[in-house]
């Protein structure tokens, strides 16, 4: 069931890409824009009843959760059009000019064929998402997110722009079999403790 | 007749008297709600109209400017020249320069000063001077002399039966209908 949570406040918005990225690599944050009003988080928590017959088919014994993933919608009314254009070529499959295509199936977290990259290295393009709202009190900090589609701009005068743009932050992993983590997560315990999300004192990596 | 020939004689002695307020079919001079304000170098009037319509093309960029020159941006330096920019043009009114002209720290207290002026005018206006006692004069032309009074009802805390919507009679569109 899909929870809505709602940051308020005017909140400034950072993005971290794959360290050799020209826009937003390295290890720190880049500055994606302002959001204006509250930012939406709907926090999916995936859940699956346990039906055993000696309950009967009705009412499960117990509820198994299988993970999470979490939705952010916002509206930028000040962004960088290049930072964004970095995220929308990263979520498109990592390619190096935003309007280019990837070859087709090629997973974010790996090269085509590849094994799981951790995150922040060169070919995982996830976005790491910082989002931090003085008025709201708490740096929210997505360590894998990608844009789920095309940014909705409205003209706003005849120089600025509100750009609504959605997030989907995943619980990813470079080995979801827990064997080798390097992004959180206990060896040979599968999503064991995967980060999805956490709050930072400060919004930083 | 006689009553005519009198307030003629009347008029003709009070010809060269000033006017009373009633007899101004226009709005007085305080009545106008002119708004004023200092340039920089001289004491400006304007139509509050026509501000506020020049504000409200920019506001929707004013607004976010504010924003930006208030949040930790990067951009928050440029936001603020070009929030600057938009409230010079909304009055009109240029930097200071070779003492003519306001400074960044005036500029903005014009703005505030403006909507404080328009959010006051909005509270404390009044109906039109010369349409009100006609209106009134009007009502009560129309109006009976004596005004039965309304029953109360529905007495406040009390557990008195009040009329229902069951027992109401039914409207005449329903009637028709029927």
């Amino acid at each position: 069931m899909a929870r809505n949570l709602f940051i308020n406040g005017e909140s400034m918005v950072y993005v971290r890409g794959p360290s050799t990225d020209t826009n937003i690599g390295g290890s720190g944050l880049t500055e994606l824009g302002l959001a204006g009003d509250p930012i939406s988080v709907q926090i999916g928590i995936r859940h699956r009843d346990v039906i055993v017959d000696a309950w009967g088919p009705e009412v499960p014994m117990d509820v198994q959760c299988f993970l999470s993933d979490v939705i952010i919608n916002m509206n930028l009314v000040h962004f960088e059009r290049d930072i964004l254009d970095a995220c929308l070529r990263l979520s498109m499959g990592g390619v190096a000019t935003v309007g280019l295509l990837g070859r087709a199936g090629r997973r974010l977290g790996a090269a085509v064929g590849g094994p799981g990259l951790a995150p922040f290295t060169a070919g995982n393009s996830y976005i790491g998402l910082i989002i931090d709202s003085p008025v709201a009190g708490k740096v929210w900090r997505f360590y894998s997110t990608y844009l789920t589609g095309n940014p909705v701009s409205f003209p706003l005068g005849v120089e600025r722009s509100i750009v609504a743009v959605q997030f989907r932050a995943i619980p990813y992993t470079d080995d979801p079999w827990g064997a080798s983590l390097t992004h959180g997560g206990t060896a040979g315990t599968g999503s064991l403790n995967a980060k999805l999300w956490d709050h930072p004192a400060t919004a930083t990596w | 007749m006689l009553q005519r020939f009198l307030l003629w004689l009347l008029s003709l002695v009070s010809k060269d008297e000033p006017k009373t307020e009633e007899q101004f079919d226009l709005y007085m001079p305080e009545e106008k709600m002119i708004y004023s304000y200092w340039d920089g170098s001289k004491l400006v009037t304007a139509d509050p109209m026509v501000v506020y319509r020049r504000l409200m093309e920019k506001g929707p960029e004013l607004n976010v400017d504010m924003m930006v020159a208030t949040s930790p941006s990067k951009d928050a330096d440029n936001a603020h020249v070009l929030m600057l920019e938009k409230i010079r043009y909304i009055f009109d009114v240029k930097p200071l320069e070779n003492n003519n002209g306001l400074t960044e720290e005036h500029t903005i207290g014009l703005l505030n000063h403006f909507l404080t002026y328009t959010e006051t005018l909005k509270k404390n206006l009044n109906p039109s001077p010369i349409s009100s006692p006609v209106v009134e004069e009007e009502v009560s032309k129309e109006l009976p002399e004596e005004i039965p009074p309304i029953e109360n009802i529905s007495v406040s805390g009390s557990t008195e039966k009040e009329p229902s919507t069951d027992m109401q009679e039914p409207s005449p569109s329903v009637l028709q209908s029927l």
